[in-house]
């Protein structure tokens, strides 16, 4: 045998030592506070006076890894972690208690982690429970409008088109990409797989990845029919988009045009299909997409905006089997609405003051249905309220307006049991005209304003 | 000599006359040796004793600088817990603990003063406060916490501890690993030729339990070293064998009112010098031979040493595999999560 031979042979073996030894690795991580307000407010401290952190790392779908659950007596500023075998879509996850009592929580993003080490650093930012604190103090520079989640953080689409990657666990949180979107663009999510951003002035579609890459840009005579306060409704598997009304620059079906895009893996494959025509015209109102029980009972719920019938209901098939009208059976001019699961829409505030309504989508005949009694009122009456869902059926209620004035106040609707509850949970930091915060895969609901980056733990619903 | 992709050890046997001399002067040669692009296996920095740093932490406290001093016995603390002042002096972390108590409560932080007082009477059960050191509120404080139900005592489990190893728990050997008070303990493992590892554990946290690492650093190479001039240890080469790692020596041993160096590897370079002499210049000295040895090798002495790297690392991978066979053991594969806290608490 060569030299050569017997060198490979040495590096062979020794690599096979290496792996055997490596059979446990040591995984570091932090545990992230707030950054401290001026007045050392104890939202800021959420370790002040606990006296436990309850770790364990859980699969993503939320299933506890046997015997990675470990208690850490505080005060400390290190500690381990039970092990734990190797796996993909793990999170890190730390309760902060005093005694039995819950103060603070925070989870990390879904992380990989396999002998050769994890795919990132599962940072875990611990907070108090209902509460805004100040996480960063970088903002994303503009208005957000729209969050596509990623493996560490967001895509984020801004009102003056900018993409921005929001990595919140890195050293630098916010990075403006290359790629941009048209700055009147009505942007949609599409389950985890895209930012749909139509431009009613370019007559264009564009699709943006998780990782900030332009996807697909669209043109077709079908979107041509779109104009100025288009609406698009995105499938939560992100296998389709529809794209409703929007006032039309071209003769003939003025704000009542209805278009489907078909998104299938292949993006090359993407499709533009013109469906029937809505009953009467709207733009600049609420599209949502609505689940029932079955893919034949699914619809796009249409709300409030402008129109010849604003005060109705419109109900689109998707699929292609045309549109209904159907009464809400209450005002819902400035109410926000969002989909829960099993064909149900949250409508929040509105003209109404304070009501939350639960509305129920019927696809057989096309209508809808005003469950009684209705969920607990708001405690503070506002119009156009901000909503982030959070999974299945908990709902943040983020400011609004008031008599003209900025609602500060944040409330929770829990629907996860008929009728529901609603809380109040914490202020925001300060008035903000259109709050937009984005849930992402940390657990957590980020409030990204020009004013500051703002995370909430919710204390329901994880 | 060449650069090195496999880690090299600088392993010190000196007199007792002369070991600081030889270890700062390790210190220096590996310091070259990694700038040429060795990959030396990392030693223990020196570090300040922990009563003088406690003195100065103390010293701060007492001039009502409560602030700082809380920020530093902080910091002290969780120096202790990473083992980076080395094996816990029981006597410094129970100080320590006190002062945080101390400070905390002048910085009406009542929650984490109780805190550490409950980690006080965790480490030393039967403590009574001096009345001339400590404040009526922590003798006060100590006494209310003392009359609450304390602690269970649960077993402490550690695993893979290798022969002639020991358990340390806040820096004592505890009377039984059975009877262990719970609560944060920090749990430090010292086995002759591996470096210090420590934990902070609560032992009656059911799932807690301490898996001993087993790494190796030049320090803890050092130890198994055996006297100047003398053939290796076996210990000691049972310990490289699995490693891979290339085993520089450097020995010094005085002998007739002057000290004898010698460096080597492949090439042994031999100085003599005066006891007095700085380890920077015995460093210069033993350096500067190694590198003229090296140019002065011969194209066949390359090949013959080439050879010999062959042999030896078919040996090592031999040996690694026996050493994976009859240890690789070591449990499922999988991860343990290491958090630091960061910001006040």
């Amino acid at each position: 045998m060569s030299a050569r031979v017997h060198v490979l042979i040495a590096l062979l073996l020794l690599g096979g030592c290496g792996a055997a030894r490596r059979s446990r690795i040591d995984l570091p991580f932090r545990v992230r506070q707030p950054l401290r307000g001026q007045d050392g407010a104890l939202d800021d401290r959420p370790l002040a006076g606990a006296s436990r952190l309850r770790t364990w790392v859980e699969r993503r779908d939320g299933e506890r890894v046997d015997g990675s659950e470990r208690d850490v007596t505080l005060p400390t500023s290190t500690f381990s972690l039970a092990p734990a075998p190797f796996g993909e879509d793990l999170v890190l996850r730390v309760d902060v208690l005093v005694g039995d009592t819950l103060l603070a929580r925070g989870r990390s993003f879904p992380f990989d982690v396999t002998a050769r080490g994890p795919s990132e650093t599962p940072d875990v930012f611990v907070s108090s429970l209902g509460r805004f604190a100040r996480r960063l103090a970088e903002t994303a520079g503009g208005h957000v409008l729209a969050a596509l989640p990623t493996q560490n953080g967001a895509i984020l689409a801004r009102a003056d088109g900018a993409l921005v990657r929001f990595s919140p666990a890195a050293t630098i949180p916010f990075e403006t990409l290359a790629t941009r979107i048209e700055a009147d663009a009505r942007v949609a999510v599409v389950g985890e797989r895209y930012l749909a951003a139509f431009s009613a002035s370019m007559k264009s579609l564009v699709l943006v990845g998780p990782d900030g890459t332009l996807e697909r840009t669209l043109t077709h005579a079908a979107l041509e029919r779109h104009g100025t306060g288009a609406m698009v409704a995105a499938s939560p598997q992100g296998d389709a988009l529809v794209i409703v009304g929007g006032l039309a620059d071209t003769q003939g079906e003025d704000a009542m045009s209805v278009t489907r895009v078909d998104v299938p893996e292949d993006v090359g494959a993407v499709s533009v299909h013109p469906l029937a025509s809505l009953p009467s015209t709207r733009s600049s109102g609420y599209a949502v997409w609505v689940e029932g029980s079955s893919p034949e009972n699914v619809r796009v719920l249409v709300l409030g905006g402008l129109g010849s019938a604003a005060g109705t209901a419109l109900l689109v098939d998707p699929r292609g089997a045309g549109s209904a009208t159907a009464l809400p059976g209450v005002d819902v001019t400035n109410a926000t609405p969002t989909a829960l699961t099993g064909g149900q829409v949250l409508l929040v505030g509105g003209a109404a003051g304070n009501d939350v309504r639960l509305l129920v989508v019927t696809a057989s005949p096309p209508g809808l249905v005003l469950a009684a009694p209705a969920p607990p009122a708001l405690s503070v009456a506002r119009s156009a309220p901000a909503l982030v869902r959070f999974a299945p059926e908990v709902v943040l209620v983020l400011g609004g307006t008031s008599g003209g004035g900025l609602v500060r106040s944040a409330e929770l609707v829990d629907m996860r049991e008929f009728p529901g509850e609603t809380v109040q949970t914490g202020q925001l930091p300060s008035a903000i005209t259109q709050p937009f915060a984005a849930y992402l895969r940390d657990g957590s609901a980020w409030l990204l304003d020009v004013s500051g980056t703002f995370a909430y733990v919710p204390p329901r619903g994880q | 000599m060449p650069a090195s992709s496999r880690p090299v050890a600088l392993i010190v046997r000196a007199d007792v006359a002369v070991r600081d001399i030889a270890e700062a002067a390790a210190r220096e040669l590996t310091a070259r040796l990694e700038s040429r692009g060795f990959v030396l296996l990392p030693r223990t920095p020196p570090r300040e004793a922990q009563d003088a740093v406690l003195a100065r932490i103390e010293a701060t406290f007492f001039a009502l600088e409560t602030e700082r001093a809380l920020g530093d016995v902080r910091t002290f603390l969780v120096q202790l817990e990473r083992g980076e002042h080395g094996v816990v002096s029981p006597d410094a972390l129970v100080r320590a603990l006190l002062l945080l108590a101390e400070a905390s409560a002048a910085a009406s932080d009542g929650a984490a003063s109780d805190a550490a007082v409950d980690r006080v009477l965790v480490a030393a059960p039967g403590i009574e406060l001096d009345e001339a050191r400590h404040s009526p509120v922590l003798r006060e404080r100590l006494a209310a916490r003392r009359a609450r139900p304390g602690p269970a005592r649960c077993a402490l489990r550690v695993e893979d501890v290798p022969e002639g190893g020991r358990v340390l728990v806040d820096g004592e050997v505890p009377a039984a690993r059975t009877h262990v008070l719970g609560g944060a303990r920090i749990v430090q493992i010292v086995a002759p030729g591996y470096a210090l590892e420590t934990y902070v554990v609560d032992p009656c946290d059911h799932e807690a339990t301490v898996t001993f690492a087993g790494a190796r650093t030049a320090d803890s190479l050092d130890a198994l070293a055996g006297e100047p001039f003398d053939p290796v240890p076996r210990a000691l080469s049972e310990a490289l064998a699995p490693l891979g790692v290339d085993a520089y020596f450097l020995d010094a041993r005085v002998t007739g009112g002057r000290v004898v160096y010698r460096f080597s590897h492949v090439d042994v370079v031999e100085h003599e010098t005066s006891l007095d002499t700085p380890a920077t210049r015995v460093a210069d000295a033993l350096d500067e031979g190694a590198r003229a040895r090296a140019d002065e090798e011969t194209r066949s002495a390359r090949r013959r040493r080439r050879a010999a790297i062959i042999a030896s690392s078919v040996g090592v991978a031999t040996a690694a595999v026996t050493t994976g066979i009859v240890f690789a053991p070591r449990g499922p594969d999988g991860f343990r999560g290491q958090g630091t806290i960061e910001g006040e608490p």
